[in-house]
């Protein structure tokens, strides 16, 4: 047995204890090795300091602990859809919808065909305006991502075109990362990180 | 073994429709849920946000849980799945923004004033060279350190054998070691 193997030795003797003739192996060992014993004494510096700290984290704990309250959980998720439906705002917004819908339906068609012309032409020029200031284009992603390096799933696509449709100056705010992270949530970690390192190389090369 | 089985006595009775006895199952295992994603997290706003996203999967799933292993295994279970999820989250959101590594790694207000300033460093420092080992070695260190389960329990938890994970616990405590060497 060398040293490293003595250091197995001593983890275990802490971990969970040795059988009799490792823990005399291991005190023999000790008696004759100046380096295996300050390493033994180190690690029990180690396990003290880590002792020490857990109960200090578990005191502090507690009242994090005491204040999670089920009732409150549950009844928070149980209220969702009934403080929806009886909202008085969504009452008001009812409303108006319906007033809406009983405005647009007595207006002339002729008109409605005009406003559609209006709304086309606004569109077009949006999605042109959008473009220019900088959209992240699907192919320029897939021919910057090493695709054969990635164990390829739906999911990983799902996060390209989630990214696909957003336009660059978005891309840092905190409702995008927040879709994103719900997204993301179920690639593998090979994935996550392919596809962080690919992120990383274009944010770094100027785009 | 008794333990399991009031468990599954309340279990029962929680699927049977009593809300109490729900409530008793989750102030026994609450404590150990916020301990383990705090360990894993390192920050008290992300352990509550997993223990109470572990009770509302509880609420929703006990009706499905098969009883082939213990309730607390299968709690672990979620509360490690859900962790490793908010890490790869932050993965995500620290390719945006790098200083964020940086918040996440204990500006927290975990704390108390009456604590030595030398007491208080060594704790942070502690947290922090937790934080620094690779995510499965965390898991093990944790699971097996903070929460005393035996290298069986974790493995099933886990899906990993026995040697690879006393492995993990063998380089988690060498890696702590060396981060924590001129701090003790």
């Amino acid at each position: 047995m060398n040293c490293d193997d003595y250091k197995k030795l001593m983890i275990d003797f802490f971990d969970s204890g040795l059988s009799q003739k490792e823990n005399e192996l291991l005190n023999k060992h000790l008696e004759e090795c100046n380096s295996c014993k300050s390493e033994f004494e180190e690690l029990k510096k180690l396990l003290v300091a880590l002792e020490k700290e857990n109960q200090i984290f578990l005191i502090e704990s507690e009242k994090y602990i005491q204040s999670i309250d089920v009732d409150e959980i549950i009844s928070k998720k149980k209220k969702k859809w009934y403080e929806f439906q009886f909202k008085p705002s969504f009452a008001v917004a009812l409303i108006v919808l319906i007033s809406l819908a009983i405005y647009f339906s007595l207006i002339n068609v002729n008109s409605l065909n005009d406003k559609n012309i209006t709304s086309e032409e606004s569109s077009t020029e949006t999605t042109s305006t959008d473009f220019l200031s900088g959209y992240l284009n699907q192919d320029y992603i897939y021919e910057n991502i090493d695709e054969t390096s990635l164990p390829q799933s739906n999911y990983f696509k799902d996060v390209i075109n989630f990214i696909d449709e957003l336009p660059y100056s978005t891309l840092s705010s905190q409702d995008f990362l927040n879709e994103l992270n719900s997204t993301i949530s179920n690639l593998n970690e090979k994935e996550v990180d392919a596809l962080i390192a690919q992120l990383e190389s274009k944010k770094f090369s100027g785009e | 073994m008794k333990s399991q089985i009031d468990d599954n006595v309340l279990i029962d009775r929680f699927l049977a429709g009593d809300a109490k006895a729900f409530n008793v199952l989750v102030e026994k295992y609450k404590r150990k849920i916020y301990l383990t994603a705090y360990r894993l997290l390192g920050n008290h706003e992300d352990a509550r946000d997993i223990t109470q996203e572990v009770i509302i999967k509880m609420y929703n799933d006990l009706k499905n849980f098969r009883r082939e292993s213990s309730i607390y295994t299968w709690l672990y279970r979620i509360t490690t799945n859900l962790s490793l999820n908010e890490l790869k989250r932050r993965k995500i959101r620290n390719f945006f923004d790098f200083d964020e590594v940086e918040e996440w790694l204990f500006k927290d207000e975990k704390q108390s004033p009456e604590l030595s300033y030398r007491e208080n460093e060594l704790s942070n420092k502690i947290q922090e060279a937790i934080n620094k080992l690779p995510e499965k070695q965390r898991i093990v260190f944790t699971l097996r350190y903070y929460d005393g389960l035996s290298y069986e329990e974790i493995s099933e938890i886990l899906g990993t054998s026995v040697g690879a994970l006393k492995a993990n616990y063998f380089h988690a405590i060498n890696k702590l070691q060396k981060e924590l060497k001129n701090e003790l």
